[in-house]
This record gives structure tokens, C-alpha cells and sequence, in this order.
């Protein structure tokens, strides 16, 4: 049973129960929700994980609860609350969805220091991991989803995770938050993609999620080696251009744009130095989206073929 | 008596496997769930790890509890690493200054490398100095590019007249504040340890100039800040810090005597009483019965102890993570009331309770009033 087959009255029940159990590869979340719409946009987006009751072990245990006294009815207002602290400031109740996201992220974030996070985009194909480690507003998320429209199995729009132990890349696969321009480019991009409620104010505008495929949930427990680096940007009206960059450059580019590279101290010098050595790094300014599609896949194509030759590529543990 | 059979504790677990780690090894992943939530809210998940680590039990831990485990060790390994390089600037700074200045709390764990320094939160760095230098250290500090916070006049007013410290002082991008002390108790409190005193018998610490109270001072520090200057909300970790300064300072068989002379010496033993009391029965903390016996005539009466006996245990313990209930809201009420009076005389906690009140219905209205919106 996946959370996309549970009928709407199950899935509000179990919100305002126990709590729905959503299990993401890097962590288990288990969610309860006490507003309508919640739920319904829940099953659209995480349709393909496995339906569970929230019992056992989360890394994060949250809930959505409404305002109290007046803001339950004037511009209701909707607050993050993990473990009875409630970490930010709330959102209108009718942005409920990307209060979710957002509070995951937050917790992610603060609680998964056992990995390196950079800030970065991540997929896989062939058996080959790939960074896009991004600044906010680069396009990086629309980068990221146009690649799992494109057959690249989807790790994560917003961490790349890196374990410290054996620099393995691990699975986050979760909807992707799209904004503005961008949605009408994904729509177009695929047209049966599969998105779920648009969310018209926001405190970033305009913002709508792509689910993420059913093949890369399935797979979220797979962990990957990374081979590849590209920092991409977009830049309006550019022509493709791909370059290598220098190991020390891309070190210093990863180490400056992660989440927690200061506070795990030698750890992480380590692990972003094993990245910058195991992977070939490139830099990546694009305008057309199928184009820097077809040129991260040739990347990976040249990485994989070299791969072959070498005899590589064994399994990871999970 | 024991400590958790007042209440329905969902911190029970928790206490139960800090005192004994070996019970961990049967709890089941929900128990684990309720044990971690718990413990991450009374900031002592990384000094869980500590004592199952000492008891040679952490390959028992599931792998997603070792890894969230992991993962606040990191936290409070880099918390760390921050205090010693604040304490180094801190040094710097004040090089050309001739004060004795003294670790206190955390910081001095952290420089003494006691045991229950191993995987505490720190969230500040607090430092001592004689009152008479605080403007002087202060003023080098600010010269050097600590921020101070933006105060309207009440709060200015409570620090400078009231408190025991400065408002505290952040180097940007810094994420540990720097609370500097001139004392270890607000000075219109009821009791006033002797700050002549404790500088008196301090002793030089591992780390350069700074100095650290004698272990008994430490030791009587840790009870004053719980049982005289906090409304013991969820304050587990004050009490396992006494517990752990006792089992590690009080090897010697001189140390109780000398602790119980210090206690009378700076007017603590009511707190340490309290700390005897609640340590011995929650976390068993080694206390030997002619301690507790020599304290009986400055220990509570027994309509006082009884009470306390009802209401700090569930005041203390870390609630549900989800929801409070109506004893424990209760409990805090009364140890928050409790707080206030020991800290204030009656005439100024009317005062200060009245300006609250006002203030806080000026912002309410200001708060109703439409203004422009930032967006």
C-alpha cells in the first residue's frame, strides 16, 4: 500500500492520529496535521512511498498546528512544531505544504550532522553519482528536476549528502519545490510531470512541487559514489559552456557552500577533499534546459566509459 | 523516596539510563523514539551517548539512534571547539588588563576536561570578574568588536542594578554569546555567596590566565544556578551536572567537609540541600548520609521539603514532547513564582511585575494597530 492508493478519508485520519510516516532514505519523518488540504496534497506528492504506520524510530517528529485565539479564524495562520519547539516564524494556514518541506529541510539540516550536506542538487545515472552545488536562486531545483524527468534517479533538489565514513552519496528523494517562471518551464519541459497544488503566496512567490519519480523512491535506500561535479548557472540567453575546473577551485567552492562544513571541522575537510579527488569537476552556464540535460549526461557518459575500463564501480553497502 | 514515582515521567527512560546505561540494551525502537525526543529537548542527547558510551554499550544503540546520536556530537563537539577560540580572543583582549578573571559552568568544564564535559551543549561562555573591573573589561571587549544587545532602558536597568552579569556580549558571527559575571547570584536576591571569597580560593586553570573555582565553589555554583537562580524548567541537565561534578570532585574524604563548610560560608545550603535531595534520588548521586545529617538545620521544614518533594520532580523532568499536562504546567507555575521570589524582594517584583504587565499590553496594542507592511 503506497500513500498514493489510501483513500483521502484515511490519510486525514491518520494526520490528526498517530501521524503519516514518511520514510525518505535520508530520514523518517512521521507528520501530523491538524488543517484540510494538508493531506490531499501529501498523497499527490509522496504517492509512491510506502504507506506506514508511524511507529519506531524518526529523526524528526513534527506537526503542523493551527494559530491560536484569533488567527484560528482572521489570516489563520499555520506553525512548524517539532518536538514542542516551534523553530520559525508560521506561515498562512494555506501554505501547509511548503511549511512541511521547509521545516524538513530545517531539521534535516540541523539534525543530519552525521553527513556531510553540501548545498547541492543530486542525481545518479550508470552507477554514477552527481553534485550540483548551487547558490539559492542559480537554478539549481529546476535543474535538478529537469534531470529526473530525464531518467536521472533523483537524490535531492536541496542536500547533497555525503557520508563521512565512505564518501558515499545518500538518497533524499522528495518533491521538489518549484517558483515562479520556473513551473511553467517544467510543464513544458514534460507535460506529464507530475505536480501537485500550486501555491500562489509565499514568501518566495509563486511556488509548486514536483514529485519525485516512483523509480528513485523506490531506490532511496541505494546509496551511490559521486564521480561527477558540476556547478551550474543559468544565465539568460548564454550559449552552453562547459569547463573543468582546478580541484583546489572546486574545493573551495563546495567547503564555502555547505551546511555544516565549519561544524564538522577536520571530518569535513576530509570528506570535500576525497570529492574534489574521486570526481571530475566541471562548471556548467546554460540556457536551454534540454542542452545542459544532454551535456551532464555526456559527462557522465565519459565518466562511466573511463569507469568500465578501470573495472570499478562494486556495490555500496547500504 | 524515589525521585520518578511522582510522576507519570515520560523522562523517566532517560533518567533511568543515565543512571544505569545498560538498561538502554532492551528498549525497542519506539522506546528509543520517546528516549531521543526527550533527551534532544533537555539538550542532553550527546551526553546520553557520553554514558553509554563509558558503559561500553553503544553497539547496542540502532544504527538511525547511534547516527542521531552521531549527529549532536558533532554539534557539540564544534560548540566546543568555539568556546576555547572565544577564550583565546577573550585573552587577547583583555592581555593589558590586570584582572583575575574565572571559567564558570561549561567553560570550566570544558578547560578542566572533566568527564560531564563530554558531549555538553554549550550555549555561552561565562567568565567572573571582580565587580569593580566589569566596566573596564567590558569597555576592552566592546573596543574589540563584541556587539552588545540593543536594550530599551527596563532591561538596562535590570542588568546593571539587578543582575549578576552584563547583558551578554557576541562577537559577530561568533555563535556563542559571552556572559560576563561580577557575581553568581543576582545581587537582590535573598542569599549573596561571597565573591572575595571565591576568587580567594580559586585556582589556576589548564588554560592560560584564566582560573577556575575551587571544586567545592563549583560544585555549590552548580546548585545555587538550579535551585536559586532557575525556575527548574525541564532543568535535568543542571541536575546531572551536579551529579557528575560530585562523582568526579568528591573522590577525596575531605571533600564533603570542606563543601559543607564553603556552604555555609557563602549562605548555599538550602541549595545544596535541594541538590542532595533530588541528585541522591534521581540519579543517585553518591551522598554520604552525615552530609545530608550536618545540613539539617538550615534544611527545609517539613511542610517546605515535602512540597518540593512533589512538585520539583515533575517541574525538573523533560514533559512529553508533545503536550504538557496540567501537573507539570502547574509544577513550573509554581517553581517559576518560586524563582521570582528568591530573586527579587517583594517591593521590587511588584515593580518589575507591574512594568512587565504595562509593557507587555503596550506592545499588544502597538502589535493591533495596522502598520505598513515590510513586503
Amino acid at each position: 500500500m503506497q500513500i498514493g492508493d489510501l483513500d483521502q478519508k484515511a490519510i486525514e485520519r491518520e494526520l490528526r492520529g498517530a501521524g503519516v510516516a514518511i520514510d525518505f532514505g535520508l530520514a523518517r519523518v512521521r507528520v501530523r496535521a491538524e488543517v484540510t488540504g494538508f493531506g490531499a496534497a501529501l498523497q499527490l506528492l509522496y504517492a509512491h512511498f510506502p504507506f506506514e504506520h508511524a511507529r519506531g524510530f524518526f529523526e524528526v517528529s513534527a506537526s503542523l498546528a493551527r494559530g491560536r485565539g484569533l488567527r484560528r479564524y482572521i489570516r489563520p495562520q499555520l506553525h512548524f512544531v517539532v518536538d514542542g519547539e516551534r523553530p520559525f516564524e508560521p506561515f498562512p494556514a494555506d501554505t501547509h505544504l511548503p511549511l512541511f518541506e521547509w521545516g524538513v529541510n530545517f531539521c534535516v539540516a540541523h539534525r543530519c550532522n552525521h553527513l556531510l550536506l553540501l548545498h547541492a542538487g543530486a542525481v545518479e545515472r550508470d552507477g554514477a553519482g552527481v553534485l550540483l552545488p548551487a547558490l539559492p536562486g542559480t537554478g539549481k531545483s529546476t535543474l535538478t528536476a529537469a534531470l529526473a524527468l530525464r531518467g536521472f534517479r533523483l537524490f535531492s533538489d536541496e542536500f547533497g549528502a555525503v557520508r563521512l565514513a565512505d564518501g558515499a552519496m545518500v538518497p533524499a528523494p522528495r518533491p521538489i519545490a518549484l517558483k515562479n517562471d520556473s513551473i511553467e518551464l517544467m510543464r513544458r519541459f514534460c507535460s506529464d510531470a507530475a505536480f501537485g497544488p500550486t501555491f500562489p503566496r509565499t514568501r518566495k512567490g509563486i511556488v509548486a512541487h514536483l514529485a519525485p519519480p516512483a523509480a528513485s523512491v523506490a531506490r532511496r535506500h541505494e546509496p551511490v559514489r559521486p564521480r561527477l561535479i558540476v556547478f551550474p548557472r543559468f544565465a539568460r540567453g548564454s550559449a552552453l559552456k562547459i569547463e573543468t575546473i582546478t580541484r583546489s577551485r572546486a574545493f573551495v567552492k563546495l567547503s564555502t557552500n555547505s551546511f555544516n562544513y565549519e561544524l564538522l571541522g577536520p571530518a569535513s575537510f576530509e570528506s570535500v577533499g576525497r570529492l574534489v579527488q574521486e570526481c571530475a569537476c566541471y562548471s556548467l552556464v546554460y540556457d536551454d534546459l534540454e542542452a545542459a540535460v544532454r551535456a551532464i549526461g555526456d559527462l557522465v557518459a565519459s565518466e562511466t566509459r573511463d569507469e568500465h575500463s578501470v573495472g570499478a564501480g562494486q556495490r555500496l553497502p547500504h | 523516596m524515589q525521585f520518578a514515582d511522582f510522576v507519570d515521567a515520560p523522562g523517566r527512560p532517560l533518567v533511568e539510563i543515565l543512571v544505569e546505561p545498560t538498561k538502554a540494551c532492551g528498549l525497542s525502537l519506539e522506546d528509543w523514539d520517546l528516549v531521543v525526543r526527550i533527551a534532544r529537548a533537555a539538550k542532553l542527547l550527546a551526553t546520553l551517548r557520553a554514558h553509554l558510551a563509558a558503559a561500553a554499550v553503544l553497539d547496542r544503540v540502532p544504527p538511525a539512534v547511534a547516527q542521531a546520536m552521531e549527529s549532536e556530537v558533532a554539534v557539540a563537539r564544534f560548540r566546543q571547539q568555539m568556546a576555547r577560540l572565544e577564550l583565546r580572543r577573550v585573552e587577547r583582549v583583555l592581555a593589558p588588563i590586570d584582572v583575575p578573571i574565572a571559567l564558570l559552568k561549561g567553560a570550566a568544564y570544558l578547560v578542566e576536561e572533566l568527564a560531564i564535559a563530554e558531549g555538553r551543549l554549550l550555549a555561552d561562555v561565562d567568565i567572573l570578574v571582580p565587580r569593580d573591573r566589569v566596566d573596564a573589561v567590558e569597555r576592552a571587549l566592546v573596543a574589540a568588536g563584541w556587539d552588545r544587545p540593543q536594550l530599551d532602558a527596563h532591561d538596562e536597568r535590570y542588568y546593571r542594578e539587578w543582575s549578576h552579569e552584563i547583558p551578554p556580549l557576541r562577537f559577530p558571527g561568533h555563535p556563542l554569546e559571552l556572559d560576563v559575571h561580577h557575581a553568581i547570584l543576582p545581587l537582590t536576591g535573598r542569599v549573596r555567596p561571597d565573591e572575595a571569597a571565591l576568587f580567594a580560593a580559586s585556582r589556576a586553570s589548564r588554560l592560560g590566565r584564566f582560573r577556575v573555582l575551587c571544586p567545592e565553589d563549583q560544585v555549590l555554583h552548580a546548585c545555587a544556578h538550579l535551585f536559586q537562580d532557575s525556575d527548574l524548567s525541564n532543568r535535568l541537565r543542571d541536575l546531572v551536572d551536579f551529579d557528575g561534578l560530585v562523582r568526579e570532585l568528591g573522590r577525596h574524604e575531605a571533600f564533603w567537609d570542606r563543601l559543607l563548610d564553603r556552604s555555609r560560608l557563602h549562605g548555599l545550603d538550602r541549595p545544596l540541600w535541594y541538590a542532595m535531595r533530588f541528585g541522591s534520588s534521581a540519579l543517585r548521586t553518591p551522598v554520604p548520609r552525615r552530609a545530608l545529617d550536618r545540613l539539617s538545620e538550615t534544611a527545609p521544614s517539613r511542610f517546605v521539603g515535602g512540597l518540593m518533594d512533589r512538585v520539583v520532580p515533575s517541574a525538573l523532568l523533560p514533559s512529553y514532547p508533545d503536550r504538557t499536562p496540567a501537573r507539570v504546567r502547574l509544577s513550573r507555575a509554581m517553581m517559576a513564582a518560586r524563582y521570582h521570589w528568591l530573586r527579587l524582594p517583594p517591593r521590587l517584583l511588584a515593580r518589575h511585575a507591574l512594568g512587565k504587565a504595562f509593557r507587555g499590553l503596550k506592545a499588544k496594542l502597538a502589535a493591533a494597530t495596522p502598520a505598513p507592511s515590510p513586503r
